[in-house]
Protein backbone atom coordinates (compact mmCIF):
# COMPACT_ATOMS: atom_id res chain seq x y z
CA UNK A 1 0.00 0.00 0.00
CA UNK A 2 1.34 3.44 -0.85
CA UNK A 3 1.23 6.44 1.44
CA UNK A 4 -1.43 8.01 -0.78
CA UNK A 5 -3.53 4.82 -0.65
CA UNK A 6 -3.30 4.89 3.15
CA UNK A 7 -4.42 8.52 3.28
CA UNK A 8 -7.37 7.84 0.97
CA UNK A 9 -8.39 4.83 3.05
CA UNK A 10 -8.12 6.78 6.28
CA UNK A 11 -10.08 9.70 4.80
CA UNK A 12 -12.87 7.32 3.78
CA UNK A 13 -12.93 5.50 7.11
CA UNK A 14 -13.19 8.68 9.19
CA UNK A 15 -15.99 9.84 6.83
CA UNK A 16 -14.22 12.97 5.72
CA UNK A 17 -15.07 14.66 2.42
CA UNK A 18 -11.77 16.53 1.96
CA UNK A 19 -8.44 14.86 1.37
CA UNK A 20 -5.97 14.39 4.21
CA UNK A 21 -2.51 15.90 3.80
CA UNK A 22 0.78 15.04 5.43
CA UNK A 23 1.10 18.33 7.27
CA UNK A 24 -2.49 18.42 8.61
CA UNK A 25 -2.69 18.76 12.39
CA UNK A 26 -5.20 16.41 13.99
CA UNK A 27 -6.65 19.23 16.07
CA UNK A 28 -7.56 21.03 12.84
CA UNK A 29 -9.44 18.06 11.39
CA UNK A 30 -13.10 18.26 12.56
CA UNK A 31 -13.59 14.54 11.88
CA UNK A 32 -10.66 13.58 14.14
CA UNK A 33 -12.66 12.50 17.14
CA UNK A 34 -12.69 9.32 19.23
CA UNK A 35 -14.39 7.44 16.41
CA UNK A 36 -11.59 8.45 14.05
CA UNK A 37 -9.07 7.10 16.57
CA UNK A 38 -10.87 3.77 16.63
CA UNK A 39 -11.12 3.52 12.85
CA UNK A 40 -7.43 4.48 12.57
CA UNK A 41 -6.67 1.49 14.79
CA UNK A 42 -8.81 -0.63 12.49
CA UNK A 43 -6.93 0.64 9.43
CA UNK A 44 -3.63 -0.26 11.07
CA UNK A 45 -5.10 -3.68 11.80
CA UNK A 46 -6.17 -4.09 8.16
CA UNK A 47 -2.72 -3.26 6.80
CA UNK A 48 -1.06 -5.54 9.31
CA UNK A 49 0.72 -2.88 11.35
CA UNK A 50 0.89 -3.23 15.12
CA UNK A 51 0.51 0.08 16.88
CA UNK A 52 0.48 0.81 20.58
CA UNK A 53 -2.67 2.69 21.63
CA UNK A 54 -0.69 5.06 23.82
CA UNK A 55 1.61 5.88 20.88
CA UNK A 56 -1.37 6.52 18.61
CA UNK A 57 -2.93 8.84 21.18
CA UNK A 58 0.28 10.88 21.26
CA UNK A 59 0.08 11.62 17.51
CA UNK A 60 -0.50 15.29 16.74
CA UNK A 61 -0.47 15.25 12.95
CA UNK A 62 -1.21 13.11 9.90
CA UNK A 63 2.59 12.91 9.47
CA UNK A 64 2.81 11.24 12.92
CA UNK A 65 0.07 8.78 11.92
CA UNK A 66 1.88 7.95 8.67
CA UNK A 67 5.13 7.34 10.49
CA UNK A 68 3.36 5.00 12.91
CA UNK A 69 2.05 3.14 9.84
CA UNK A 70 5.62 2.72 8.67
CA UNK A 71 5.69 5.36 5.94
CA UNK A 72 8.64 7.64 5.47
CA UNK A 73 6.53 10.82 5.75
CA UNK B 1 -19.91 0.13 43.47
CA UNK B 2 -16.79 0.30 41.32
CA UNK B 3 -16.13 -0.91 37.77
CA UNK B 4 -12.54 -0.91 36.52
CA UNK B 5 -10.57 -1.62 33.36
CA UNK B 6 -8.30 0.04 30.74
CA UNK B 7 -7.01 2.47 33.38
CA UNK B 8 -10.60 3.70 33.85
CA UNK B 9 -12.66 3.48 37.03
CA UNK B 10 -16.38 4.08 37.24
CA UNK B 11 -17.33 4.75 40.85
CA UNK B 12 -20.83 5.25 42.26
CA UNK B 13 -21.59 8.93 42.77
CA UNK B 14 -21.11 10.04 46.38
CA UNK B 15 -22.63 13.01 48.22
CA UNK B 16 -19.30 14.84 48.48
CA UNK B 17 -19.01 14.77 44.66
CA UNK B 18 -22.36 16.34 43.79
CA UNK B 19 -21.10 19.93 43.81
CA UNK B 20 -18.25 18.99 41.45
CA UNK B 21 -20.78 17.27 39.16
CA UNK B 22 -23.10 20.32 39.32
CA UNK B 23 -20.23 22.59 38.21
CA UNK B 24 -19.43 20.22 35.38
CA UNK B 25 -23.06 20.03 34.30
CA UNK B 26 -23.43 23.83 34.31
CA UNK B 27 -20.31 24.42 32.22
CA UNK B 28 -20.94 25.77 28.73
CA UNK B 29 -19.44 22.85 26.79
CA UNK B 30 -21.54 20.31 28.73
CA UNK B 31 -24.92 22.01 28.97
CA UNK B 32 -24.62 22.95 25.28
CA UNK B 33 -25.61 19.36 24.46
CA UNK B 34 -28.00 18.71 27.34
CA UNK B 35 -31.76 18.69 27.00
CA UNK B 36 -32.09 21.01 30.00
CA UNK B 37 -30.18 24.20 29.27
CA UNK B 38 -30.99 26.14 32.46
CA UNK B 39 -28.24 26.10 35.11
CA UNK B 40 -28.83 23.76 38.03
CA UNK B 41 -28.76 25.39 41.47
CA UNK B 42 -27.06 23.79 44.52
CA UNK B 43 -30.50 23.22 46.06
CA UNK B 44 -31.78 21.47 42.93
CA UNK B 45 -28.64 19.33 42.88
CA UNK B 46 -29.07 18.30 46.51
CA UNK B 47 -32.73 17.46 45.95
CA UNK B 48 -31.82 15.42 42.85
CA UNK B 49 -29.16 13.47 44.75
CA UNK B 50 -31.55 12.78 47.63
CA UNK B 51 -33.89 11.19 45.12
CA UNK B 52 -31.09 8.88 43.97
CA UNK B 53 -30.42 7.31 47.33
CA UNK B 54 -32.30 4.17 46.44
CA UNK B 55 -30.50 3.90 43.09
CA UNK B 56 -26.87 3.98 44.10
CA UNK B 57 -25.77 1.90 41.13
CA UNK B 58 -27.11 4.23 38.44
CA UNK B 59 -24.75 7.22 38.43
CA UNK B 60 -20.99 6.84 38.22
CA UNK B 61 -18.13 9.32 38.30
CA UNK B 62 -15.55 8.49 35.64
CA UNK B 63 -11.92 8.41 36.76
CA UNK B 64 -9.01 8.24 34.36
CA UNK B 65 -5.93 7.22 36.30
CA UNK B 66 -7.56 8.45 39.51
CA UNK B 67 -8.55 11.87 38.10
CA UNK B 68 -12.33 12.53 37.91
CA UNK B 69 -13.15 13.49 34.32
CA UNK B 70 -16.89 12.98 33.80
CA UNK B 71 -20.14 11.28 34.64
CA UNK B 72 -21.92 8.25 33.17
CA UNK B 73 -25.36 6.98 34.10
CA UNK B 74 -28.43 4.99 33.31
CA UNK B 75 -31.95 5.35 34.60
CA UNK B 76 -35.26 3.70 34.02
CA UNK B 77 -37.96 5.87 32.42
CA UNK B 78 -41.23 4.34 31.34
CA UNK B 79 -39.59 0.92 31.61
CA UNK B 80 -36.87 1.95 29.15
CA UNK B 81 -33.20 2.04 30.14
CA UNK B 82 -31.89 5.50 29.24
CA UNK B 83 -28.16 6.14 29.33
CA UNK B 84 -25.90 9.11 28.98
CA UNK B 85 -22.44 10.36 29.72
CA UNK B 86 -20.27 13.41 29.38
CA UNK B 87 -16.60 14.14 29.72
CA UNK B 88 -15.89 17.41 31.47
CA UNK B 89 -12.21 17.04 30.59
CA UNK B 90 -12.20 18.03 26.91
CA UNK B 91 -8.68 16.71 26.32
CA UNK B 92 -10.07 13.17 26.61
CA UNK B 93 -12.84 13.64 24.06
CA UNK B 94 -10.81 12.86 20.94
CA UNK B 95 -8.88 9.98 22.44
CA UNK B 96 -9.92 6.36 22.87
CA UNK B 97 -11.01 7.10 26.44
CA UNK B 98 -14.72 7.39 25.51
CA UNK B 99 -14.60 3.87 24.07
CA UNK B 100 -12.88 2.52 27.13
CA UNK B 101 -15.52 4.13 29.36
CA UNK B 102 -18.55 2.87 27.49
CA UNK B 103 -17.04 -0.59 26.97
CA UNK B 104 -16.81 -0.96 30.75
CA UNK B 105 -20.28 0.49 31.26
CA UNK B 106 -21.99 -1.54 28.56
CA UNK B 107 -20.50 -4.74 29.94
CA UNK B 108 -22.11 -3.77 33.26
CA UNK B 109 -25.49 -3.00 31.67
CA UNK B 110 -25.70 -5.97 29.31
CA UNK B 111 -23.64 -8.69 30.99
CA UNK B 112 -24.27 -7.96 34.68
CA UNK B 113 -27.61 -6.12 34.78
CA UNK B 114 -28.77 -8.27 31.83
CA UNK B 115 -30.66 -5.49 30.08
CA UNK B 116 -32.03 -6.41 26.65
CA UNK B 117 -31.76 -2.91 25.15
CA UNK B 118 -30.60 0.52 26.19
CA UNK B 119 -31.42 3.94 24.78
CA UNK B 120 -29.88 7.35 24.48
CA UNK B 121 -31.09 10.73 23.28
CA UNK B 122 -28.91 12.89 21.06
CA UNK B 123 -29.48 16.52 20.08
CA UNK B 124 -29.77 16.92 16.32
CA UNK B 125 -26.60 19.00 16.00
CA UNK B 126 -24.42 16.79 18.22
CA UNK B 127 -22.65 15.09 15.32
CA UNK B 128 -19.75 13.91 17.48
CA UNK B 129 -22.09 12.00 19.80
CA UNK B 130 -24.05 10.64 16.86
CA UNK B 131 -20.93 9.26 15.15
CA UNK B 132 -19.72 7.79 18.41
CA UNK B 133 -22.98 6.09 19.33
CA UNK B 134 -23.59 4.73 15.84
CA UNK B 135 -20.12 3.13 16.01
CA UNK B 136 -21.21 1.42 19.25
CA UNK B 137 -24.10 -0.23 17.43
CA UNK B 138 -26.90 2.19 18.34
CA UNK B 139 -29.60 2.64 15.68
CA UNK B 140 -32.28 5.31 15.26
CA UNK B 141 -35.34 4.41 17.32
CA UNK B 142 -37.60 7.46 17.20
CA UNK B 143 -37.44 11.07 16.02
CA UNK B 144 -38.44 14.07 18.10
CA UNK B 145 -38.26 17.83 17.85
CA UNK B 146 -35.06 18.48 19.83
CA UNK B 147 -33.48 15.05 20.02
CA UNK B 148 -33.70 11.65 18.41
CA UNK B 149 -33.75 8.46 20.45
CA UNK B 150 -31.33 5.69 19.59
CA UNK B 151 -31.47 2.09 20.75
CA UNK B 152 -28.69 -0.41 21.33
CA UNK B 153 -29.90 -3.99 21.41
CA UNK B 154 -28.01 -6.79 23.09
CA UNK B 155 -27.32 -8.32 19.68
CA UNK B 156 -25.83 -5.14 18.21
CA UNK B 157 -23.88 -4.48 21.41
CA UNK B 158 -22.31 -7.94 21.15
CA UNK B 159 -21.25 -7.42 17.51
CA UNK B 160 -19.87 -3.91 17.98
CA UNK B 161 -18.23 -4.71 21.31
CA UNK B 162 -16.33 -7.66 19.85
CA UNK B 163 -14.73 -5.36 17.26
CA UNK B 164 -14.00 -2.65 19.81
CA UNK B 165 -12.48 -5.04 22.31
CA UNK B 166 -10.28 -6.53 19.62
CA UNK B 167 -8.99 -3.08 18.79
CA UNK B 168 -8.50 -2.11 22.43
CA UNK B 169 -6.59 -5.40 22.80
CA UNK B 170 -8.35 -6.60 25.85
CA UNK B 171 -9.43 -10.15 26.53
CA UNK B 172 -12.93 -10.59 27.88
CA UNK B 173 -12.76 -12.12 31.36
Amino acid sequence: MTQDDFLVLLQKEIQRENALHVNDLLEDIPEWDSMAMLVALNVFDEIGVEVDIDDLEKCKSIKDILQKAGFDA
Amino acid sequence: MTLSGFGITLSSLQHDQIEMVRRWRNSDHIKRYARQQEPISPEQQKAWFSGLQAKADEYFVIFVHETPVGLIWFNVKNRLIETGFYLYDETEQNSLTPYKIVTLFHEYLFDIKQFESIYCHILHDNTRALRFNLSLGYALFSEHEQTNAYRLTHENYTKANAKILKLLKRERP
